[in-house]
């Protein structure tokens, strides 16, 4: 089940054009896959334009259209969010930075087809990060419903800051001075990235430069406590490494390069294998062999993510893939924060938990 | 798509019912949605069997469009303070409650599935109901009365679409029917007890954020038409106030268009698309605001309104460009 | 790299619907909506230069010269604020 479930999902995804192959019966898993691993607008986008949306079963359209809708109007809705965010910072006169999903759209990137966005996230240098907190609140964001223990946490360990809520559209800012935390245990230069980014006509907009934002998606996958997105940040890297590679023929040569440069080979590393095992990725060998790893490092990581990438949903779950995905919360604590402060973070996280559950009790 | 079979919930008895829930087999239509829906718990099937006795069921269907499931949750607390939680495709998208509440959960969580994932269709935080194909729709906010007026006039001569949900095709803006049950708070339950002696009901249930609740039956006629679409005709915001006489009054369109911006679910989601439909739905609907604290005066208004439709039709003209 | 999501011009900018007592707008480069009462659709549909058989639609009061004139005042300071064009004075 674990295994075929898995393969419906990403057959899917990857080539919408054999859905019309699906009887009714696939279509009630496909689509309760597809909308726990936040594929549902990829796929429907995806069928849109491969223009067999007509071809398919009658009962299982109007949830295509309404994922469809859904992908549209947050592609739209990360721009307009972002303008606000750009008028409320374009006084300071430094570069705002672009993250993940309101890159891709900004940049329109192919990986911003389908893509469902939670917040926009920005990277501002660590220098001036006060100023732009101060900004912001000028122009109707507030810190949003952190307490004192966890504020505390995000300035002092964390590479952002507490989010930032909008008052009035309830929207939601990440604001990044690094791509990793200061606790993590390879800490990329932010200058680096900050210096090498591009600015987009609008400003005062930039983004990372291509062989940055492939590395910082593949970090950011890698670094995560829960994989709970795994599938979709791994399309979105699908999608990244195919543009670049198409636009600039010396991609794959300069990519590993700069992985290196950043001290984060490893997470480039693990894209390049997740990426081929899932999703049939064609990685040149050179490029492979310049990040490569022992094999038996190598197969102790598939224990982990083999499973921990297929949705948490009750068709796919089985024992491995719970145990899976209790390591990887482990792992994704550990690479970010020493094991003393882990462990008193944990405790605390666990504590709230039943406290909180308690206080709710009537 | 065409009704697969004729079986309804009243087919099964109790225990074949709740058997199939337990397997998690069981699906029912409610208006164009076919729901899966696992639960081992009895009084879920007691409250499915009661509420849903003319729906048409399956079980184990090919397709379903939602599947979901009423549960335990799985912590410690289930030991010394049952509770319920609500699942979609085995995620809770809220709070566990009370076990007591598991039939009133169902209820509010396949609300909850319609309003956040049906963007196929512009979704109205408002009850409907149809008289001679047209429909009237009642938005409102809480404690308006607004349940307690859709359940009178359903009992009474109008059909009823839904009470909480309108879903409007975005293209021809015709409502669609859900015949879901009705959901009734505190003095209304009393009320309408009153009101319909012979009504069906699921069992009371005490919640301490809205105090009694209960859930009443569809009436027939309601459930047998719910593949029958309605075509919106007004729009009435009604506001119970203790004594007062009934008081119509005709709203400004343009001062109608935010309320019901803002009593849609998917108005941001939809953009311009959910603009557009505001703005059409306001050109074919006479809108009203509706003052009333005896449900006979406001059944004779609205039978007022049925009876005047035709005429109501004439000069409704506006302009529409986009520039 | 692909196309950045263009700036729309201003004459596409706008969506609106009017009715005889004023009119909606959708912007459609931040996604707002707003209402305006009939004085403000006034200056702001002209701003747009659209046909004059929209604006007509639009019945405004009957008032004295030196009121219509504050009443556009108020219009204008109105549309300002919620950053929508309006006509220029004459």
């Amino acid at each position: 089940m674990t295994q075929s479930c898995g393969k419906l999902l990403l057959d899917a995804v990857r080539t919408p054009a054999m859905a019309v192959t699906l009887d009714l019966r696939s279509w009630d898993d496909l689509l309760r896959l597809a909308r726990r691993a936040n594929l549902i607008s990829r796929l429907a986008e995806g069928i849109d334009q491969a223009g067999v949306l007509n071809k398919l079963p009658a009962p299982v359209r109007p949830h295509l259209i309404a994922a469809s809708a859904l992908a549209q109007h947050q592609r739209r809705a990360v721009i307009w969010e972002t303008r606000h965010i750009g008028t409320a910072l374009s006084a300071l006169g430094i570069p705002i930075v672009l993250l993940k999903g309101a890159a891709y759209s900004m940049a329109g990137l192919q990986a911003a087809t389908g893509r469902l966005y939670g917040d926009v996230d920005i990277l501002v240098p660590a220098t001036r990060i006060n100023e732009v907190e101060a900004a912001l609140m000028l122009h109707g964001w507030s810190a949003g419903h952190v307490d004192a223990y966890d504020n505390r946490y995000y300035r002092r360990w964390m590479h952002e800051l507490p989010p930032m809520v909008n008052i009035k559209r309830g929207t939601v800012v990440d604001v990044h001075h690094n791509i990793l935390p200061l606790t993590a245990r390879n800490h990329p230069s932010a200058e680096k990235l900050l210096a090498a980014s591009l600015a987009l006509p609008e400003a005062p907009f930039h983004v990372l430069s291509p062989c940055d934002m492939v590395i910082h998606c593949a970090t950011h996958l890698f670094h995560e406590g829960e994989l709970n997105n795994g599938l979709r940040d791994l399309f979105d890297l699908d999608a990244l490494v195919q543009e670049y590679a198409e636009n600039d023929a010396s991609f794959w040569t300069t990519l590993p390069e700069r992985a290196k440069e950043l001290d984060l080979e490893w997470p480039l590393r693990l894209a390049f294998r997740y990426l081929e095992r899932f999703l049939g990725t064609r990685i040149p060998e050179q490029a492979k062999t310049s990040v490569k790893q022992s094999p038996i490092l190598a197969s102790l990581r598939d224990v982990m993510y083999l499973p921990g990438f297929l949705p948490d949903h009750p068709l796919c779950s089985g024992y491995r893939s719970f145990l899976a995905r209790g390591l990887l919360y482990l792992r994704g604590h550990y690479l970010r924060m020493p094991l003393r402060l882990l462990a008193w973070h944990l405790g605390r996280k666990a504590f709230i938990r039943l406290y909180k559950n308690k206080s709710r009790s009537c | 798509m065409k009704e697969e079979t004729a079986v309804v919930v009243g087919d099964l008895s109790l225990q074949q019912l709740h058997d199939a829930l337990k397997q998690g087999v069981f699906a029912v239509r409610t208006g164009p949605l076919l729901f899966r829906i696992q639960s081992d718990f009895e009084d879920v099937a007691r409250s499915i069997h009661a509420l849903y006795s003319g729906h048409p069921c399956q079980i184990a269907p090919e397709f379903s469009d939602f599947h979901v499931e009423v549960r335990a949750p799985l912590n410690l607390r289930r030991w010394f303070r049952p509770q319920a939680e609500f699942f979609i495709d085995g995620e809770p998208p809220f709070e566990p409650l009370p076990r007591d509440q598991a039939p009133a959960l169902l209820e509010w969580g396949m609300n909850w599935t319609i309003a956040a994932s049906c963007h196929q269709w512009f979704t109205l935080h408002a009850a409907s109901l149809e008289r001679d194909g047209l429909a009237v729709i009642l938005p409102a906010p809480p404690g308006s009365g607004k349940s307690t007026l859709c359940a009178a006039l359903a009992l009474r001569g109008w059909r009823l679409l839904s009470d909480e949900l309108t879903l409007l095709d975005p293209n021809s803006l015709c409502a669609n029917a859900l015949a879901r049950p009705i959901n009734l708070k505190n003095a209304s339950i009393d009320l309408m007890r009153k009101f319909a002696p012979t009504a069906i009901w699921s069992p009371e249930s005490y919640d301490t954020q809205k105090g009694r609740v209960a859930h009443l039956c569809p009436p027939v006629d309601s459930v047998r038409r719910m593949a029958d679409k309605a075509e919106p005709r007004w729009v009435v915001f009604p506001k119970y106030v203790p004594d007062a006489d009934p008081l119509l009054t005709p709203r400004s369109k343009t001062q109608t268009f935010m309320p019901l911006a803002e009593n849609a679910f998917n108005y941001g989601t939809l953009g311009e698309p959910g603009f557009d439909a505001i703005a059409r739905l306001l050109d074919q609907c006479s809108c009203y605001d509706f003052i009333y604290s005896r449900l006979e005066d406001a059944l004779e208004v609205f039978e007022w309104l049925a009876a005047t439709s035709g005429l109501n039709a004439q000069g409704q003209q506006s302009s529409a460009e986009a520039q | 790299m692909g196309e950045l999501p263009a700036f729309p011009a201003m004459e596409e900018r706008y969506a609106f619907h009017t009715w005889p007592d004023g009119c909606a707008v959708f912007d459609r480069f931040s996604g707002d909506t707003h209402i305006l009462d009939t004085f403000s659709a006034v200056l702001f549909l002209s701003g747009l230069q659209v046909s004059p058989a929209v604006i007509e639609k639009l019945r405004l009061p009957v008032i004295s010269d030196e009121n219509l004139s504050s009443r556009l005042d108020d219009a204008r300071r109105r549309l300002e604020k919620l950053k929508l064009p309006a006509a220029p004075p004459s």
